[in-house]
C-alpha cells in the first residue's frame, strides 16, 4: 500500500511494475499528458536538441577563430553564427534548462504534491517552447539573423535585412513559455505543499526555483514589449526607438536589460538549487546556514532588478546613474558569496564522497566563483570601460553560464537520473566525462580572459595575428568540451536500457523525492505525505531506513 | 451589509453555502483541513450588487472629474491631478471589482509587488534620463 | 480517502447530477484530482490569475515607461498631437468600458449566487459593451488614417506646422512637429495592445457565454468567471490610465 518502502540493499532492487513511464503508452499519451514528470521529460529531450544545435554554432565560431584571417566564412555569416548561438543557448537552453526539466519533475514531489497547480498550463508552456523553437529554426532556414542576441537598436531596426521579426516572434513566444513555467511554480509552492511542509522545511532546490520563478514572471513581459516594439518598428515604422523620429535607442536597452539581466539569475538560481542538494547529499550533512542560503536566493531575485544598467556603461548612460548602478551591482555579490561560503562550510567535516554529481558540483563552485568575481571586476566602472565588448566579457559570462549553470545542470541530471529513469548511469565513464568537461572548459575559456584583457574585441570574425596562440588553445579546448558533452548523451542513452536498477534511494538522500519509488508513480504519492522532518535531516533518514529494514526482515 | 445577499428565490445565500460539500452534505474543507489550513487562506467573500453599483458610481464621477480638471488650467498640476484621479479609480477597481479587499494577504502582496516592480523600472530608468541633463527636466 | 482519478475536464464539465449519482468520490465535479479540496483549487486558480496579471502590469509597464520619457522630452508635440484625437469619443469609450467592468462584476456575482439567467445577461452585456468599445476605437483609428497621423511612411506633419483653419492650435516649428510622430507611435502601440487584449477578452467571453448554457458556472464552479473577471477589470484599469494620459494632456 505505502510507496514509502526503501529497500535496504540496492542489489536486490527491481524496477517497479507501475510507474509514470509505463502508465500509458503511445505518442499521444506523451503529447497530451498533464503529468509534470512526462512534461519534464519532453522538455529534457527538446532542450538537449537545442543545446547541441547551439553547440554546433559555437563549434563553427571556434573553428573560424582558429586562424586570424576570416577564412572559413563570410563576415555576416559569422555574425549569424554567434547570434544564433546566443539566441538558441539563452532562450532555448539556459532559461528553461533546470526549471523546466528538473524543476518540473521535482518541485511537486519535493513538496509532497501530486502535480503542479496547473498541469494544462504546464503542457501549454512546453508547446509554446516548441513553437518558439520552431520559429528560431524557421529564421535559421530562411537565412538567419545577425543582430546579436541583444537585438540592439537601431542596428536591429534599421540597418539589417535579416529575419529579425521571425526571431523576435520566437523570443516572444518562448518568453510566454517561461512565464507560464514560473507562474506554475509560484502557485505550486504557495498552494500545493503537503501538510507539515512549511517554508523552512522545503529543500533549497525549491527555494531557488521559486526565486527564479518570481523573476520569470516579473521580468519576461518587459522583454516581450521591448521586442514587440522592435518588430512594430520594422513592420509599420512606429518610431519609439528611432532617433530619426525623436526616439531613444537607449530606451530599448533599458527595457531589454531590465529583463535580460534578471535573466542571468533566472538561469543561474535553479543551478544554485541543484548544487545545494548535491553538496548536502554527498557530504551527508545538512546545508550549512540553510536559512541564509534560502534567503540569499530571494535576495538575488530582488537585487537582480536593480542592476541592469551595468550592461550599458559605455552606451551613453549618464555618469551619475553609472555610479548608482555600479554600486548596486556590488550588492549582488553578497548573496552569491553567502551561497559559496555556505556550501564550503557544508563540506567541512562532512563525509564527502566523489560521485559524478559531486564532481560537477565541485566544478561548479570553482568556475562559478571565478565567473562571479570577474563579474565584480566588470561591475566596477573603471574596469568595465576597459573590458566591455572584449573577450573578457565573453569569458566572464561563459564561466557563469557554462562553467556554472551547465555544470549544475549536468550535476542535476546525473543526480536525479536514477529517479527519473529508475536506472543508474555508468559511474566510471561519467566521472571521466565530468573531468573532461572541466578540463575542456578551462582550456576553452580561460585563454579568453587573457585575450580579452589584451584587447581582442568580441563579435569579430578576424583578429590580429598576435592573439592566435590563445585562440588556438581556446578552440582546442572547445573540441575537448564537445567530447565532454557528447559522452553523457551517449552513456545516459545507453543506461536507459542497460543501466543498473537504481532502487528508491541510491544516494541515501533525504528529499521526499527519494522516499518514493523510482521512477515515480504518475500520482507521485499514494497517500499524501505528512512532513515532520526538517530538510536534509540525515538522522531522520537513518532512523527511517532502520525501521524499514526491520519491517522487511 | 455585503457579507451575504439573496438569490432569486429570496433565500439568503452566504459564502457558507458555497463551500464544497460531499454528496452526503459533509463539508469537504473539514475533511481536508490540513491542506487549506494555512495563514494565506481566506474564506470566499461575495461582494453585493449594491457595492458594485456604488463603485460604478465612483468610477463615473472620477471619469467626469478627470475630464473636468483637464479643462481647468492648473499649470504643472494638471498631470499630477489626472494621475491621482486615475490611481484612485484603479484602486477602487482593484479593491472591489477585483475583490482584493476581501482576498488573502498573499494576493495583496502580489498586487503590491507588481506595482513595486513597475516603479523600479520607471525610477531606475528615469534616474538615467534625469541625470543625463540635470535641471533641464 | 478515495484516490479515484476522475479528472473533470475544464472543456467538458460533466453535469453535477451524473457525478453525484456515481457516489464513488466526494469531490465537487469541477475539482481536479491533484488538489486536495475545491477551496485549495479555487485559491490556486485565483492566485495564478493574479500572477498572470502581474506579467500584464509589466508588459504595459514598458509602454508606460516609454510614454513617461517622451512626454517629458517632447511636451509641446504631445500636447498638440493629443488635442487632435477626439476627447468625446475617448470619454464615451471610458464610460463604455467602465460599464462593461460593472456588468462583468455582476456576472461574477450571478455565478456566485448561482443565477444562470442573470449570469448570461451580464456576460452578454459585457460582450456588447466590448464590441461597442472596439467599434468606437475603429472609428477613431480610421480618422487618424484619413488625417495621415499614423506613424510610418504616410505620416504627415502638415496639420501641426500649419493648423487647419478654425483650429485653436498654434503652428509648431518643424522639428517640434516631427516629434508628434512619437506620440502617435505610442498612441497606436498602447491603444493597439489594449485593443488586442479586448479582442482576446471578447473571444473568451463568448466561449464562457456558450458554456454557461450547461449551467456549469452556476452550480458552484465560479472560478472561470471570477478569473476572467480579473482579466477584464485589469484591461479596464489600463484604459483608466490611458484615457487621461493620451486624450487629456492639455485640453485648455
Amino acid at each position: 500500500m505505502s510507496t514509502i518502502v526503501s529497500l535496504p540493499d540496492q542489489s536486490t532492487a527491481t524496477l517497479p511494475k507501475r510507474n509514470y513511464l509505463n502508465n500509458e503508452h503511445g505518442l499521444m499519451s506523451w503529447l497530451l499528458t498533464g503529468d509534470h514528470k512526462r512534461i519534464a521529460m519532453l522538455y529534457l529531450v527538446s532542450i538537449t536538441f537545442f543545446f547541441f544545435l547551439g553547440g554546433f554554432f559555437a563549434g563553427m565560431i571556434r573553428l573560424e577563430l582558429l586562424t586570424p584571417a576570416g577564412d572559413l566564412m563570410a563576415a555576416d555569416t559569422y555574425n549569424k553564427m554567434f547570434t544564433m548561438h546566443g539566441i538558441v543557448m539563452i532562450f532555448l537552453f539556459l532559461v528553461p534548462s533546470v526549471p523546466a526539466t528538473l524543476g518540473n519533475f521535482l518541485i511537486p514531489i519535493m513538496i509532497g504534491a501530486k502535480d503542479l497547480a496547473f498541469p494544462k498550463i504546464n503542457l501549454l508552456s512546453w508547446y509554446l517552447y516548441m513553437i518558439g523553437g520552431t520559429f528560431v529554426l524557421a529564421s535559421l532556414v530562411l537565412g538567419g539573423v545577425d543582430t546579436g542576441w541583444t537585438f540592439t537598436t537601431p542596428l536591429s531596426t534599421h540597418y539589417l535585412n535579416t529575419h529579425v521579426i521571425t526571431t523576435a516572434t520566437a523570443i516572444f513566444i518562448a518568453g510566454f513559455s517561461s512565464i507560464f513555467t514560473g507562474l506554475n511554480f509560484i502557485v505550486t509552492v504557495h498552494r500545493m505543499r503537503a501538510p507539515g511542509m512549511t517554508w523552512f522545511k522545503m529543500p533549497l532546490f525549491v527555494w531557488s526555483n521559486y526565486a527564479a520563478a518570481i523573476m520569470m514572471v516579473l521580468g519576461t513581459p518587459v522583454l516581450a514589449i521591448a521586442i514587440t516594439l522592435v518588430a512594430l518598428e520594422r513592420l509599420v515604422g512606429i518610431g519609439v526607438f528611432d532617433p530619426a523620429k525623436g526616439g531613444d535607442p537607449l530606451l530599448f536597452q533599458h527595457l531589454f536589460w531590465f529583463y535580460s539581466h534578471p535573466a542571468v539569475y533566472i538561469m543561474i538560481l535553479p543551478g544554485f538549487g541543484v548544487i545545494s542538494e548535491v553538496i548536502s547529499t554527498f557530504s551527508r550533512k545538512r546545508v550549512f546556514g540553510y536559512t541564509a542560503v534560502a534567503f540569499s536566493s530571494v535576495a538575488i531575485a530582488l537585487f537582480g532588478f536593480f542592476v541592469w544598467a551595468h550592461h550599458m556603461f559605455i552606451m551613453g548612460v549618464s555618469n551619475y546613474s553609472v555610479l548608482v548602478f555600479s554600486l548596486l551591482t556590488m550588492l549582488v555579490a553578497v548573496p552569491s558569496a553567502i551561497k559559496i561560503f555556505n556550501w564550503s562550510f557544508t563540506l567541512q567535516k562532512g563525509s564527502v564522497t566523489f560521485e559524478t554529481p559531486m564532481l560537477y558540483a565541485f566544478g561548479f563552485i570553482g568556475l562559478f566563483t571565478i565567473g562571479g568575481l570577474t563579474g565584480v571586476f566588470l561591475g566596477s566602472l573603471g574596469m568595465d570601460i576597459h573590458l566591455t565588448e572584449t573577450y573578457f566579457i565573453v569569458a566572464h559570462f561563459h564561466f557563469v553560464m557554462v562553467g556554472g549553470m551547465l555544470m549544475a545542470f549536468l550535476a542535476g541530471v546525473h543526480f536525479w537520473w536514477p529517479k527519473m529513469t529508475g536506472r543508474m548511469y555508468p559511474e566510471s565513464v561519467s566521472k571521466l566525462a565530468a573531468i573532461i568537461t572541466f578540463i575542456g572548459f578551462i582550456l576553452t575559456f580561460f585563454p579568453q580572459f587573457v585575450v580579452g584583457y589584451l584587447g581582442m574585441p568580441r563579435r569579430y570574425h578576424a583578429y590580429p595575428a598576435e592573439f592566435q596562440v590563445l585562440n588556438v588553445l581556446s578552440t582546442a579546448g572547445a573540441t575537448v568540451l564537445g567530447v565532454g558533452y557528447l559522452l553523457p548523451l551517449l552513456y545516459l542513452g545507453w543506461s536507459l536500457k542497460y543501466g543498473a536498477i537504481a532502487g528508491n534511494n541510491p544516494w541515501q538522500a533525504t528529499g521526499l523525492e527519494w522516499q518514493i519509488q523510482s521512477p515515480p508513480l504518475t500520482e507521485n504519492f499514494l497517500v499524501t505525505p505528512i512532513v515532520e522532518q526538517e530538510a536534509y535531516d540525515y538522522e531522520w533518514l537513518a532512523r527511517k531506513t532502520a525501521r524499514e529494514a526491520q519491517h522487511v526482515a | 451589509m455585503s457579507d451575504y445577499t439573496s438569490n432569486r428565490n429570496g433565500e439568503q445565500v452566504t459564502s457558507q453555502n458555497l463551500t464544497p460539500v460531499t454528496a452526503s452534505g459533509q463539508n469537504l474543507n473539514a475533511i481536508d483541513a490540513p491542506n487549506v489550513n494555512n495563514p494565506e487562506h481566506v474564506a470566499h467573500h461575495i461582494v453585493s450588487p449594491v457595492m458594485y453599483l456604488s463603485i460604478f458610481g465612483v468610477l463615473m464621477i472620477g471619469t467626469l472629474a478627470t475630464v473636468g480638471f483637464a479643462y481647468v488650467p492648473l499649470g504643472r498640476l494638471n498631470a499630477p491631478v489626472a494621475i491621482a484621479i486615475a490611481c484612485t479609480k484603479a484602486v477602487f477597481v482593484v479593491l472591489f471589482f477585483m475583490h482584493v479587499k476581501y482576498s488573502s494577504r498573499l494576493v495583496k502582496l502580489t498586487v503590491a509587488s507588481g506595482f513595486f516592480t513597475f516603479l523600479i523600472l520607471v525610477f531606475m530608468s528615469l534616474s538615467d534620463y534625469v541625470s543625463r541633463a540635470w535641471g533641464q527636466w | 480517502m478515495s484516490v479515484s482519478t476522475t479528472i473533470s475536464e475544464l472543456t467538458h464539465p460533466p453535469s453535477p447530477e451524473v457525478e453525484h449519482s456515481t457516489g464513488v468520490h466526494d469531490h465537487p465535479f469541477y475539482q481536479k484530482h491533484h488538489f486536495e479540496t475545491a477551496e485549495q483549487q479555487r485559491e490556486a486558480a485565483s492566485f495564478g490569475m493574479w500572477l498572470f496579471l502581474l506579467t500584464e502590469i509589466m508588459f504595459f509597464g514598458g509602454l508606460f515607461m516609454a510614454y513617461l520619457l517622451y512626454r517629458n522630452w517632447y511636451y509641446d508635440a504631445f500636447v498638440a498631437a493629443s488635442n487632435t484625437i477626439s476627447m468625446p469619443l475617448g470619454l464615451i469609450n471610458t464610460i463604455v468600458l467602465i460599464s462593461s467592468s460593472f456588468t462583468m462584476a455582476m456576472a461574477v456575482w450571478s455565478a456566485e449566487v448561482r443565477n444562470k439567467k442573470f449570469l448570461q445577461i451580464s456576460l452578454l452585456a459585457t460582450v456588447v459593451l466590448g464590441f461597442a468599445f472596439l467599434g468606437i476605437k475603429t472609428g477613431e483609428y480610421s480618422d487618424k488614417f484619413r488625417e495621415h497621423h499614423v506613424p510610418g511612411a504616410a505620416f504627415d506633419i502638415r496639420d501641426f506646422t500649419t493648423p487647419p483653419a478654425g483650429s485653436k492650435e498654434k503652428p509648431l516649428p518643424i522639428d517640434v512637429a516631427e516629434k508628434t510622430q512619437i506620440f502617435f507611435s505610442l498612441y497606436f502601440a498602447m491603444t493597439g495592445v489594449h485593443a488586442v487584449h479586448m479582442i482576446i477578452g471578447i473571444a473568451i467571453l463568448i466561449v464562457l457565454l456558450w458554456k454557461s448554457n450547461s449551467g456549469a458556472y452556476t452550480s458552484g464552479y465560479v472560478q472561470p468567471i471570477e478569473n476572467f473577471g480579473l482579466y477584464w477589470h485589469f484591461v479596464d484599469i489600463v484604459w483608466i490610465f490611458l484615457f487621461p494620459l493620451l486624450y487629456l494632456i492639455n485640453r485648455h
